[in-house]
């Protein structure tokens, strides 16, 4: 699914010029749960950035589905983002203005599929995902839980082959925290590939293998 | 996906109700109040700006020289056997012959005006009606002012416009509007109704043709275009025109009317138009400006939501759509506001002294339209510029923008908004200070003290010396002065010297100094509008040969002031006389009835108009005097003498006063509520940009609060940058009012500067400690939780 080689982030200001990632080469096959862990500032969310397709590297090759995709410009980077991958947040990133139904259709809405069919495919996900009682209600009226919940579901509605998920449990409840774990578990077994950042040991023990970063660099690999 | 934006759109709008509704208020205000005054003055000033051939066309002045050496331009009556006129180097004539103020007819046995006006597109105009002294108003066709009623319903307006195309005229074309008006100012329709066609003709060429009675009044002739032959330019014209002289010559008159074309560029702006174009301006651009800065802290508050939609699958093009859709969800009630507010405003105007008429509505909804157009473009273009800014990763709220990006931004914002607060400030205080207003020279309590009684009625005819002896009598009067019919008077009166005299009064220094002319237009006509003496155009077919005050009353003034003084007024055959009456008339009235008071700058003493020549009796009572029993003596005299009393003839000054500056207030008032309405959007415009940037400092402020800061410090932290954004925006705004239109010549150093920045700096510092006061009792555990 995903193939790093070799890839480097640099942000350049005036004065400093800072490596958030240097040489990371890493694969996520197909299916696979991966998570990656380390500290704050090693670059966790700048190589989630790259593998979301929101950010090009500075050098390096990043192949997704074998297509390379370190060069593309931002329109194509959009293009082979829909459908493809979806997003979990740590915040859980839902508009504020939407309701718990127009939220989830968002992917779709952009992918141009009709207003019936987006219906439906969001009914369905949120049966799954055991929000439908809350169709109607805005953000604001949700639990942080049933929030991360719409925000999964919108991950998913789109039917991706990879789900992006950058501390999907840090802003929730233990209880809530095990439920969202539990349904990315479930989509990962239903075939999905996810790769998480998380600073939590018992979120990552779910992944099948567990990437560590410091300071920009892979320091170990662990499978589980 | 547009249903989806438009829905999240109006939520937007819902989510921020007062915050919206002051941008969507602002926009529609300045909207309505830009296409209004616009059209009004456009419409009268640029109406031909859109006709071909425009640049034949010139206005038609005549100038001449008074012997007091005030020169000026004026009209005169065509004499009949030269109404056709004919002139070697021009075309036509189209004129508004009758103008705002002066509009009345010349005259009641030859009062009959017909006129074709032909347009340079070939379309011909005739204007046919006998005129009365009526009330009128003045009907606009292509900007020009003709005379309409204004008691009228407008759709009876276009039931006479048929009718009298077929049994009055029996003229043949396409009808452009018609209008009936009443002789008697009650308006009933049984007497004498006057009619007044506008037909349009078409014709391909231009008429030669001008039947038309063009007169002078103070302000009329402003609006008398001529157009010339091909071929000429204007000096030949001009040469042409002396050379000949004809027609415009008076006959009887000692002096030669010399005509005179001009440029049309010449075509002075009056200052009310000056301040009307300088509103509209300044409360558009404000309107503007909140919109804009509303909208675009609406955009950077939804900026994390942006980032997140390209996140999910939005391209940018698509994120411009959205965003403007939520410009045109603002924007659409905006212009629904202004289209609503504008059915009823033109029609209200129309019924007031102004240019807009209501067939002018479709004109001002599409300036409104034009307006909305161009906001929502604008809004467009800097959606779509902004939109390529913007910084795609995942999406952190804290990060929506740099905090340096921030700080810029907004300081920026609040510095435009604050400067164009600041023009705006200054320009309307600017205008409210200048404006003209109907000038009252006398106090309220004074006003009061003076009675009117109208004895121009026919049941008064043989007893207005006994009626006036006994008023003369009662105890509480302290003077008394009357209007009379003309009559004839010794040859060398005007010859006295002492008619000068009221040239120009100075009060400081007791004495009569020097004439001034130029400042007429700002106390003349109010001061004798408010008198209404029954000055006017005589007839000239009555043979009157001037109007005059007779010696012997005259010389009752000296030292033993007669208790009743004679007034006759001239017609235009004589002119000079006319004005050396008309001082004399002003300062008489200046000294016995107290409006000495007023440092007299200067009058201009035209024959001018007036409803009626008759018997209006001007009693004046001490201070403390009960008037309302000298209101039922005075009735009781009447009553007595003429039987058949109408209690409608006695008046107060002040009610006369009302009455005649009646349109003059209102258009003052519309004018001051416009101006208003700007000022009310600067203050609303700062206090959203300022509750928008503390609102957003909500976090920031709990956090300082755990902290120990108190409210000072809080303050303090807040209103430093402000004293610096109010500073800059000072000194950008302030300068760049000088741009504005009507302003140019304005002293930049006034005593406006205190006012203006104490304005402003007061309203940025108490929205800034209103919004504070509510963060700060809010408990900041809430706030950061909310965050």
């Amino acid at each position: 699914m995903i193939e790093v080689n070799n890839l480097q982030k640099i942000f350049r200001t005036e004065e400093v010029e800072t490596w958030a990632l240097n040489d990371v080469s890493f694969n996520v096959a197909d299916g696979e749960f991966v998570a990656i862990m380390g500290p704050s500032g090693c670059g966790k969310s700048t190589l989630l950035n790259i593998l979301g397709l929101l950010d090009n590297p500075t050098k390096g090759s990043y192949k997704l589905q074998g297509v390379e995709v370190a060069d593309l410009d931002e329109n194509h980077r959009t293009d082979l983002r829909k459908g493809v991958i979806g997003f979990v947040f740590q915040s859980f990133n839902l508009i504020d203005e939407l309701n718990v139904r127009e939220n989830i259709e968002l992917p779709l809405l952009y992918m141009g599929v009709p207003a019936k069919e987006r219906r439906r495919r969001a009914e369905e996900v949120m049966e799954r995902m055991n929000i439908s009682h809350r169709e109607k209600h805005f953000p604001n009226q949700l639990s942080g839980g049933q929030q991360q919940r719409v925000a999964i579901a919108r991950a998913v509605i789109a039917g991706p082959k990879l789900i992006l998920a950058d501390e999907p449990t840090g802003n929730l409840d233990s209880v809530n925290g095990q439920e969202v774990m539990n349904l990315l578990k479930e989509l990962n077994q239903q075939g999905t590939t996810i790769v998480m950042v998380t600073h939590s040991r018992h979120d990552a023990s779910y992944a099948n293998r567990i990437i560590n970063l410091f300071d920009g660099s892979i320091v170990k690999e662990l499978p589980l | 996906m547009f249903i989806h934006y438009l829905k999240t759109a109006i939520r937007n709008l819902r989510n921020n109700p007062v915050f919206n509704l002051i941008s969507i208020l602002c926009l529609a205000v300045g909207a309505i109040i830009f296409a209004v005054l616009e059209y009004e003055v456009d419409n009268d000033i640029l109406f031909d700006n859109r006709l071909p051939g425009r640049d034949r066309i010139v206005t038609a002045a005549l100038v001449q020289c008074f012997e007091d050496g005030q020169p000026d331009t004026v009209g005169c009556y065509l004499p009949k056997e030269s109404r056709s006129y004919d002139s070697p180097a021009i075309e036509c004539v189209f004129a508004s012959v009758f103008d705002q103020k002066y509009g009345d007819s010349p005259g009641r046995d030859n009062t009959y005006t017909e006129m074709v006006l032909t347009e340079p597109n070939g379309a011909q105009v005739a204007v046919t009606g006998r005129f009365d002294n009526v009330t009128s108003n003045y009907f606009k066709y292509r900007g020009m002012t003709l005379m309409y009623g204004d008691r009228l319903p407008q759709n009876r307006r276009e039931i006479v416009v048929k009718e009298s195309l077929l049994k009055r005229l029996n003229i043949k074309g396409d009808i452009a509007g018609c209008v009936l008006e009443y002789s008697t100012p009650d308006g009933n329709t049984s007497h004498d109704t006057q009619l007044h066609i506008v037909n349009v003709i078409k014709d391909d060429k231009w008429s030669r043709r001008v039947k038309a009675d063009i007169f002078y009044w103070t302000e009329g002739l402003r609006r008398v275009y001529a157009v010339l032959k091909e071929g000429y330019d204007m000096d030949q014209a001009n040469s042409m025109l002396k050379e000949n002289a004809y027609p415009w010559r008076i006959e009887g008159n000692t002096r030669l009317i010399v005509p005179q074309v001009r440029p049309l560029q010449d075509r002075e702006q009056s200052q009310t138009d000056i301040w009307k174009r300088l509103l509209s301006v300044l409360v558009l651009i404000t309107g503007m400006v909140c919109y804009l800065s509303n909208l675009i802290t609406s955009f950077i508050r939804h900026w994390h939501d942006n980032r997140l939609r390209i996140c999910l699958g939005s391209t940018r093009n698509g994120l411009t759509e959205m965003l403007s859709c939520q410009v045109l969800a603002t924007l659409l009630p905006a212009l629904l506001i202004a289209i609503i507010s504008t059915l009823f405003l033109v029609p209200f105007l129309n019924t007031l002294d102004t240019r807009i008429v209501y067939y002018h509505l479709p004109y001002v909804i599409m300036l409104e339209l034009m307006v909305t157009a161009v906001v929502l473009l604008f809004c467009i273009l800097v959606v779509a510029i902004v939109i390529r800014y913007i910084n795609v990763s995942v999406p952190e709220k804290k990060n929506a923008l740099s905090q340096r990006e921030r700080k810029l931004l907004k300081y920026a914002l609040l510095t435009i908004e604050i400067a164009i607060s600041v023009m705006t400030l200054n320009g309307t205080i600017t205008m409210i200070a200048t404006a003209p207003r109907p000038y009252c020279p006398l106090s309220r309590n004074e006003l009061k003290h003076i009675l009117t009684l109208d004895m121009r009625n026919g049941a008064f005819d043989q007893h207005r010396d006994i009626i006036k002896s006994k008023i003369g009598a009662l105890a509480d009067i302290e003077d008394m002065l009357t209007t009379e019919m003309p009559l004839y008077p010794p040859d060398d009166w005007f010859n006295r010297a002492d008619v000068e005299e009221f040239n120009h009064y100075d009060a400081s220094q007791g004495r009569v100094v020097a004439d001034i002319h130029a400042e007429f237009i700002f106390c003349d006509t109010n001061y004798f509008s408010f008198f209404k003496i029954p000055v006017r155009h005589m007839d000239y077919d009555r043979s009157m040969d001037g109007v005059f005050v007779s010696e012997e009353l005259w010389n009752k003034m000296g030292d033993n002031v007669p208790e009743i003084l004679h007034i006759w007024v001239m017609d235009d055959y004589h002119y000079e006389d006319a004005i050396r009456t008309t001082h004399r008339i002003a300062g008489v009235f200046k000294e016995r009835m107290g409006f000495i008071k007023r440092p007299y700058d200067g009058y201009f003493a035209g024959p001018f108009n007036s409803q009626h020549v008759g018997h209006y009796l001007f009693i004046k009572f001490r201070a403390g005097a009960d008037m309302k029993a000298m209101k039922s003596r005075i009735k009781e005299i009447c009553q007595e003498q003429i039987g058949n009393f109408n209690d409608g003839c006695i008046g107060t000054m002040g009610g006369k006063w009302l009455g005649t500056s009646y349109n003059t207030r209102i258009m003052i008032m519309l004018l001051f509520t416009a101006a208003l309405a700007g000022v009310l959007m600067v203050l609303l415009s700062i206090i959203s940009v300022i509750s928008a940037d503390t609102g957003a400092r909500r976090k920031e402020v709990a956090l300082r609060k755990i902290h120990g800061a108190k409210a000072r410090d809080i303050a303090r932290m807040f209103i430093r940058p402000y004293v610096w954004v109010l500073l800059i925006a000072f000194c950008i705004g302030y300068p760049c009012t000088k741009m504005l239109p009507g302003l140019q010549e304005t002293p930049l150093f006034t005593w406006r500067i205190p006012l203006v920045l104490i304005i402003t700096a007061v309203v940025m510092t108490l929205s800034t400690v209103w919004k504070l006061r509510r963060i700060m009792h809010t408990n900041p555990a809430d706030v950061i939780k909310s965050e």
